[in-house]
Formats: structure tokens, C-alpha cells, sequence
């Protein structure tokens, strides 16, 4: 009897041995297929579910490339910072429908929503979401130490993650406006023999005056290097110097972006010591246009901001002509018809309206 | 006054006269002597900027730091002297983390750089109030129940300043708050000069006057009445005048810590308890030491260092140096 026993029990740990291995096998097979390991801005490998469904874009830079690329119904929701814009709402009226989500957010929201991949803006906001099972990757507004290898990454990011023609098409189309843009202009600039001259851009996102500005890794300070400028916060340690130290380095231009911009142009040109600038007297300061995003963050309309700057500031040797650019771009992204005072608004940094953003 | 004390205060405030020209020349905008000069005397267009520079920008914030240090020494002194406590600072009963509360609320609505001021300056005196009246409760005249009372309040205010941070938006106003927290004068201009001035002024003014009272009221209730002096009334009102300080220059300036625990200890060590010879040198004193402070928070980098951090470091070694003179002057007497 005992023996009998014995047998059976040793039968039966057999089978089930065999079938743990076998479902393991089985797992395995189908995480291969279900799942992919992709590395993010800051190089971390992070394995994620291909094709994700839910995507939780904390990142204001992933967005409008998802949208545009025909991944609008895959997202779950986005920054608040990147949702409350007039022109999302016009843009892309969906965006209604998307989660409002903090800039932090607890691990229980995103597991209650079922996000199956969160948009980082930071590495330690991605690593504290991947060390509690809810998978994220770091998509960064900065490179290291520059954005010079990272102006395409987050389009190649989403080719790799979900695997569809059509959005690799956009993709692909994409990269190929931007490198043209920026060729297109360096080519000219080449022929012509050109000073390099400083410029100071005034990060209007959020209400901190015109002593707000992006430093080196931005990709402010890559586009203007592209366009021939010394940029002065790429020098800096902080992106918010002191009135002095802006006034000490004395730039030859000024640009303006964010949804502060006008305030900040109105401040810049009526306030001392930054009235009795050269470059203010002369009127050398310059608006950046804001749509889905504020044009100088890394976004789909990154080649038009670059032909429009480059016509802002070199004005005798560029004169593309931006409302057709934009008109054409928001309608290939975005299927959407801008008027005329629409486009016009736009690039005057107000909202479709024509008021201030804020 | 002794003699001691004239010449310490003719240095102090000769000190001031020199550190605050200094203010006005050092900087990240480099300015030469020369080109000083000529901003600041001639009406010469080629100077434009310069002149802009000092008086625009270096002027009004060396005015403002003289007279927050002015206003937190005198502050921190008066605190010390009444609640017979050498480690009382100006933030005792709450004014300060009151004012960091109502300025929260303030840059949370999205209110203009005055109405952050105003709110300071409202909150910082009810918390006060606060206090004095949660003190009343225990009918308890005495100072511990004040000083128990006051760390009751601050802390209420503390854990409301935490719920505004926790609402506040991360990436806009929670960043204002904590800098606002942290001080500075970055954002010093003539008009709130113009404002604080006279409650500085008319407050130093009744101090010097109530100077030999605040003696006698120092020295408790008990000898405080055999001098026939109305202790409470003058308790209360000298506690009046030191939040009023406290919170006017919190108000404009943001909270800047360790001055009022500091100088009052310099300037003790130097004359005595004597207040008829440390609030005059109090005044000098604050000033020169708000001053470098705010030299040394703008001049070294590229953007401001907040107040407190700069304070912060020279207050504890400062601290420290003045614990370990008086247990050498203890050790040897």
C-alpha cells in the first residue's frame, strides 16, 4: 500500500512539473510576441507591452506626436499642462475625452485606469513607476548633453513601440521635414557671410518674466545653433538668470514663446534696464508661434518653427511662406481646415480666438 | 551710553554708509568706479544702462535688504528680551509661517506681487492673533503658555501650507511658493520701499523711546511692577511692534531666517542687555549684515541664491562662534 503510495505521489509531481513547464513555454512564446524592450531618453531598457492601448502622456513632448501620427485613440490621457490649450481643444475636440493627469500621479490611478505605458517627463517619475510594475518610459524635453541626437528619437520610439504602416509613414515623413528644414536653411546661411550673433529666448510657459530660459540640452538651444546663433542660456547654469546677468550678456536678439510671450515682449520693451538694450531699442525681439504646443518644444510643427524663425531672423535671406506651411501641416497631422485669422493667431501667440492665452 | 558703545555704533554705521555704496557697485553687470560716477552724477546718455542698473535695480533691493535686517534684528531682539529666551527668533508666535500661508494663497489664485504682500502681511498678524488668543484661553499670564501657544499655531499653519503646496500647481505656483519661502529681494521696487520705510522707521522710533521700559518689562512681571510700569500693556505692545516688523518685511520679502536669532547675540556680546544700547546697534548692525547677504546672494551666480540659504549659512557659523566665545569667556571666569 505504502508503495502504491509512494508512486502515485511521485506520479503526480511528475505531471505537474511537466505541465508548469509547459505552460511557462507557453507564457514565454507569448511574451515574445506581446511584448518588447525599448530604450528610453535616458538609456534605460524597459519591456513593455507592443501595440500599448492605454497611454498615459505625462510628457508634454509625446502628445501631439501621438495625434498626429494616428495614435489619438491609443492614449488614455495627458498633462494638464499640455490639455488646457485652446488649440488642442480646436485642434484635436477628442482631446476632451483624454484623462487629465497631474505632473506626479499615484501608482493606484494609473493601475485603476488600466495604463499599460506611462510617458515620462523625468527618469526618476519613470524609474519610480517601473520599480511599482506600472511600465514607463523617460521622454525627456532635454538631451544629454545636447538635443543634437535626440531630435527624432521619440518619433523613432513610437515606430518601434507600435508597429503600423501608416503611423510609420508619418514617421517617417516627419524626419524627413525636419533634416530637410534644417538643411534647407543651413545651405543658404552657408553662401551668405554671417557674424554669429547672440540670441536670449524667453520661456513664457510659465509666468516667471523675461528672466526664464532654456539652457544647453533644450531643444531651443539646438534649433538656434542650427540657425547660426550663439544662445546665451547654453552658458548658463540655471535657467532662470538674474536681470544683471541677462543685461551683462547684452544679447543681440530676443525671442519670445509660451503662452506668456506678449507679456513678456510688453515687459521686456517697457521695463529698465532692458528697455535701453540695443537689440529692444532696435525692435530685434521676436514671438514664436503656439499651436498643439508652444512651436519651439520638439513637436510635429518643429520644421515650421525652425523656416519661421529663420525668416524672423534673417529676414534678407528667407521668406518661406509659414501660413501655408502651417495651414498644410495641421491638415495633414491633424485633418483639420485653420482659416487665415486663425494661422494668424497662431503665430502671434494667441489663442483661436485672438485673446491672450492667459 | 558708554563709550564702548559710541564707538561701536559711529564703526557700525559708518560700516553701513560704505557696504551700502558697495551694494550699489558689485553686481553681475560690471560697473566701474568711474562709470559709476558718471551714471549716477551726469545725465550722460552713454551711461544708460548703468544708470538703470543702479537705480533701477541695485538701489531699491539695498534699501529693502537694509531694511529687513533692520526690521528682523529689532524684531528678533524685542522677542528675546520679553519671553527671557536667547533662542527666540522673529517666527516664534507664527508670524512667519502665517505670512508664508496667506502668501501660498496669494500665488495660488494667481494674485499680482502686492496682493502676495497684502495676504502676507494680513495672515502673519492673525496668526499672531491667533496665538495671543489661544494663550488668553489658559488664563495664564505667563510666557511659556505664549511661547507653547505660538508653536501650537505655527504648526496648525504649518500643516495648512502643506495641504496649498499639495494643491498647488508642481510645475508653476508650487516653485513660486518655495522660493518665496526661501526670501529674496529680486523683486524689490521703490513703491514697497516707499511703504515699509515709514513702519520701520516709526517703529525704531517708538523703540528708542520705550528702549528703558523694555529694560524693565525684560526683567518680568514682578520687578516690571514694583516700577510701577503696566507690564501687560507694555508686553503686548512691544509684541505688537516686533510681528508688525516681522510681517511687514516677510510680507515683501519672503521669510529670511536666522538674522533675528543672530545679531541680537553679536550685538549683546558686544554691549551687554542694555536694549537702550542694543537697539541702535541692532539697527546697524542688521542693516550691514542684510546687505552682504544679499551682495553675496546675487553676485556669485548666474541666477539668485534665495536669502535663507546664504543666511542660513553664515547664521549657524556665526552661532556657533558665539556659543564657543561665551563658553571661553564662562571657562575663564
Amino acid at each position: 500500500m505504502k508503495g502504491i503510495i509512494s508512486r502515485l505521489v511521485f506520479g503526480f509531481s511528475i505531471l505537474a512539473c511537466l505541465g508548469s513547464v509547459t505552460s511557462c513555454s507557453e507564457n514565454s512564446i507569448n511574451s515574445e510576441e506581446t511584448t518588447i524592450t525599448v530604450t528610453d531618453m535616458v538609456d534605460d531598457s524597459i519591456t513593455i507591452k507592443k501595440n500599448p492601448s492605454k497611454v498615459a502622456c505625462i510628457s508634454r513632448t509625446t502628445y501631439d506626436f501621438l495625434v498626429a501620427f494616428g495614435l489619438g485613440d491609443k492614449i488614455d490621457g495627458a498633462y494638464s499642462g499640455t490639455l488646457n490649450n485652446d488649440w488642442v481643444s480646436l485642434i484635436y475636440p477628442e482631446a476632451e475625452n483624454h484623462y487629465v493627469y497631474d505632473y506626479e500621479n499615484s501608482y493606484e490611478l494609473f493601475l485603476t485606469r488600466g495604463v499599460d505605458l506611462v510617458l515620462a517627463p523625468e527618469k526618476y517619475i519613470a524609474d519610480d513607476l517601473n520599480s511599482h510594475g506600472i511600465p514607463a518610459l523617460c521622454v525627456s524635453v532635454y538631451g544629454n548633453p545636447t538635443f543634437d541626437n535626440y531630435v527624432t528619437f521619440f518619433s523613432e520610439l513610437i515606430t518601434q513601440i507600435w508597429d503600423d504602416s501608416e503611423v510609420k509613414e508619418k514617421a517617417e515623413l516627419w524626419e524627413t521635414n525636419i533634416e530637410t528644414a534644417i538643411t534647407d536653411i543651413q545651405e543658404e546661411l552657408s553662401k551668405h557671410d554671417i557674424e554669429t550673433q547672440s540670441i536670449f529666448y524667453i520661456r513664457g510657459d510659465k509666468d516667471k518674466g523675461v528672466g526664464y530660459t532654456d539652457t544647453c540640452g533644450s531643444f531651443t538651444e539646438y534649433a538656434y545653433r542650427m540657425l547660426g546663433f550663439d544662445f546665451i542660456g547654453a552658458d548658463l547654469t540655471t535657467n532662470k538668470p538674474s536681470v544683471e546677468e541677462i543685461i551683462s550678456a547684452n544679447p543681440d536678439t530676443f525671442v519670445a514663446g509660451g503662452i506668456y510671450q506678449n507679456k513678456n515682449i510688453e515687459l521686456l520693451k517697457t521695463t529698465e534696464p532692458y528697455s535701453n538694450l540695443d537689440s529692444v531699442k532696435n525692435n530685434k525681439v521676436y514671438s514664436i508661434p503656439i499651436g498643439f504646443t508652444a512651436f519651439e518644444q520638439i513637436s510635429v510643427m518643429s520644421p515650421i518653427f525652425l523656416y519661421d524663425q529663420a525668416n524672423k531672423l534673417y529676414s534678407e535671406y528667407f521668406s518661406y511662406d509659414i501660413d501655408t506651411m502651417i495651414k498644410e501641416s495641421i491638415n495633414e497631422y491633424f485633418g483639420i481646415e485653420l482659416t487665415e485669422i486663425q494661422i494668424q493667431y497662431m503665430k502671434q501667440g494667441l489663442n483661436p480666438n485672438g485673446e491672450s492665452q492667459v | 551710553m558708554n563709550k564702548k558703545t559710541i564707538i561701536v555704533l559711529i564703526t557700525s554705521i559708518l560700516a553701513f554708509a560704505i557696504i551700502f555704496i558697495a551694494a550699489l557697485l558689485i553686481g553681475r553687470y560690471p560697473i566701474s568706479i568711474d562709470d559709476f560716477f558718471n551714471a549716477v552724477f551726469t545725465s550722460d546718455a552713454e551711461y544708460q544702462i548703468e544708470r538703470s542698473v543702479i537705480l533701477n535695480l541695485r538701489l531699491p533691493r539695498t534699501i529693502m535688504a537694509g531694511l529687513a535686517g533692520i526690521g528682523l534684528s529689532l524684531s528678533g531682539l524685542l522677542y528675546q528680551e520679553i519671553f527671557q529666551n536667547k533662542l527666540v527668533s522673529p517666527d516664534l508666535l507664527g508670524v512667519s509661517t502665517g505670512a508664508s500661508v496667506g502668501a501660498s494663497i496669494a500665488i495660488v489664485l494667481g494674485l499680482s506681487s502686492i496682493f502676495i504682500s497684502f495676504l502676507a502681511f494680513i495672515v502673519g498678524i492673525i496668526t499672531v492673533m491667533l496665538t495671543v488668543l489661544i494663550a488668553k484661553l489658559f488664563k495664564n499670564g505667563s510666557s511659556t503658555i505664549l511661547l507653547l501657544s505660538g508653536i501650537i499655531v505655527a504648526g496648525f499653519m504649518s500643516s495648512i501650507l502643506s495641504y496649498i503646496k499639495y494643491l498647488a500647481n508642481p510645475e508653476t505656483t508650487l516653485a513660486s511658493i518655495t522660493y518665496w519661502m526661501m526670501g529674496s529681494f529680486e523683486n524689490s521696487t521703490m513703491n514697497q520701499i516707499y511703504i515699509l520705510f515709514p513702519v520701520i522707521l516709526i517703529s525704531t522710533i517708538i523703540l528708542l523711546v520705550l528702549s528703558w521700559r523694555i529694560n524693565i518689562v525684560s526683567l518680568g512681571k514682578e520687578e516690571a511692577q514694583t516700577k510701577g510700569i503696566n507690564y501687560k500693556y507694555y508686553r503686548y505692545l512691544i509684541i505688537f511692534i516686533a510681528t508688525l516688523l516681522t510681517s511687514s518685511v516677510v510680507a515683501f520679502n519672503g521669510t529670511i531666517s536666522w538674522i533675528g536669532l543672530v545679531i541680537p547675540h553679536i550685538v549683546r556680546l558686544m554691549v551687554g542687555r542694555n536694549t537702550r544700547r542694543t537697539i541702535p546697534l541692532c539697527i546697524t548692525f542688521g542693516g550691514v549684515f542684510m546687505i552682504i547677504v544679499d551682495i553675496l546672494s546675487r553676485s556669485f551666480t548666474d541666477s539668485e541664491i534665495p536669502l535663507s540659504a546664504v543666511t542660513g549659512l553664515f547664521g549657524t557659523v556665526i552661532f556657533v562662534a558665539i556659543l564657543l566665545y561665551r563658553r571661553r569667556t564662562f571657562d575663564e571666569n
